[in-house]
């Protein structure tokens, strides 16, 4: 299948890429996620030093849910079946975006 | 309406003045805190649509503007740091953002127990009172790595001073010296020395200038029930 993958929301520049990834869309959306990660080498996690230690923070995920660029929701369970999920990317695909940035760590 | 040093205290019911509120988030020196507040994201979200519009982010309650802060997992990490147990030192929210909300608004919906998560503040009137010339100077001056953001702690907007401090985001994306580091530790001793500690009660809402405050948490015990609900939002 056919996943519109974002890993920044640029308003101003907004860029994504399609990626294939041959998975029955019978498994969980984590497992995809999984895939996502080794595939584009995308950490899981960011690190915080915080208090003098490091402390890591996981990476959160959306999908989109609605049409207008920013239209993304949060996936907050990670059990829930790929095919669940509706394909409002560009050329509908199921459109991703994992975000691993500060922006939102509060 | 009753006031306690740093904390204006209100009864949430039908009689209640927006413009009251409005107007003293607007001086920004006091803590509103609103007791009997109800505890659904409508009557919340209803509420701060009186007083100010709010910030929506995608991860937001259901894509509207109101988040959950409760202790959360994912892949065994917690979801950000306010989803964690761990003591959340003064900071601003959304430093890194281009453009700053000036307020927030926390629900207490669920307290933690006994003396954990506590909410602490510190307002930037207190420090510039413990600040010489030279040390004001020195913090609009020097500029600090959010992000993409580069700020000084302080900044001048329409002659009034603004305050913008997150010392993780400072020090976790952008390489410090130990210089940088020790000039941090005795502006965290400065905060804290002046900072104040609150217990929110069930149904107690807070609201505060997030540019002219700093906020943060005490640990909370990592199996906690506690929840508050957090709107950021621009005062009208």
């Amino acid at each position: 299948m056919n996943i519109e993958l974002f890993t920044e929301l640029n308003f101003d520049n907004p860029y994504s890429e399609i990626i294939n990834i041959d998975i029955n869309e019978n498994l969980s959306i984590g497992e995809l996620l999984t895939e996502l990660h080794k595939i584009k080498e995308i950490p899981t996690y960011t690190e915080l030093e915080w208090d003098g230690k490091i402390e890591k923070i996981s990476c959160r995920y959306y999908f989109k849910s609605e049409p207008e660029f920013g239209g993304f929701s949060s996936i907050d369970n990670l059990e829930q079946k790929i095919n669940d999920f509706p394909k409002k990317g560009s050329n509908n695909e199921l459109c991703i975006f994992i975000d691993g940035s500060v922006g939102l760590i509060n | 309406m009753e006031v306690l040093g740093l904390l204006t205290r209100y009864k949430f019911d039908k009689n209640l003045v927006y413009e009251d509120i409005i107007s003293k988030l607007k001086i920004g020196t006091n803590i509103i805190l609103l007791e009997d507040f109800p505890l659904s994201d409508y009557d919340f979200q209803s509420f701060i649509n009186h007083i100010g519009t709010s910030v929506f982010e995608n991860k937001n309650n259901d894509r509207h503007d109101i988040y959950d802060v409760k202790i959360s997992k994912q892949n065994d990490l917690f979801r950000s740091i306010a989803n964690s147990n761990l003591s959340f030192p003064l900071h601003t929210d959304c430093a890194d953002f281009d453009v700053i909300p000036n307020c927030i608004g926390l629900l207490c919906v669920e307290p933690a127990i006994q003396k954990q998560g506590n909410s602490t503040f510190m307002a930037l009137n207190d420090l510039l009172k413990q600040l010489s010339k030279k040390q004001i100077h020195e913090l609009v001056e020097k500029k600090w790595r959010y992000r993409n953001q580069s700020r000084g702690i302080l900044t001048i907007d329409s002659g009034k001073y603004k305050l913008c401090y997150d010392r993780i985001t400072i020090e976790s994306f952008s390489k410090t010296t130990d210089k940088e580091k020790e000039q941090l530790s005795r502006l965290d001793s400065l905060f804290k020395k002046n900072s104040l500690e609150l217990k929110l009660k069930k149904g107690e809402l807070i609201l505060f200038r997030n540019d002219l405050m700093l906020h943060g948490r005490t640990e909370i015990d990592i199996n906690s029930n506690r929840l508050f609900k957090r709107i950021r939002f621009n005062i009208n």
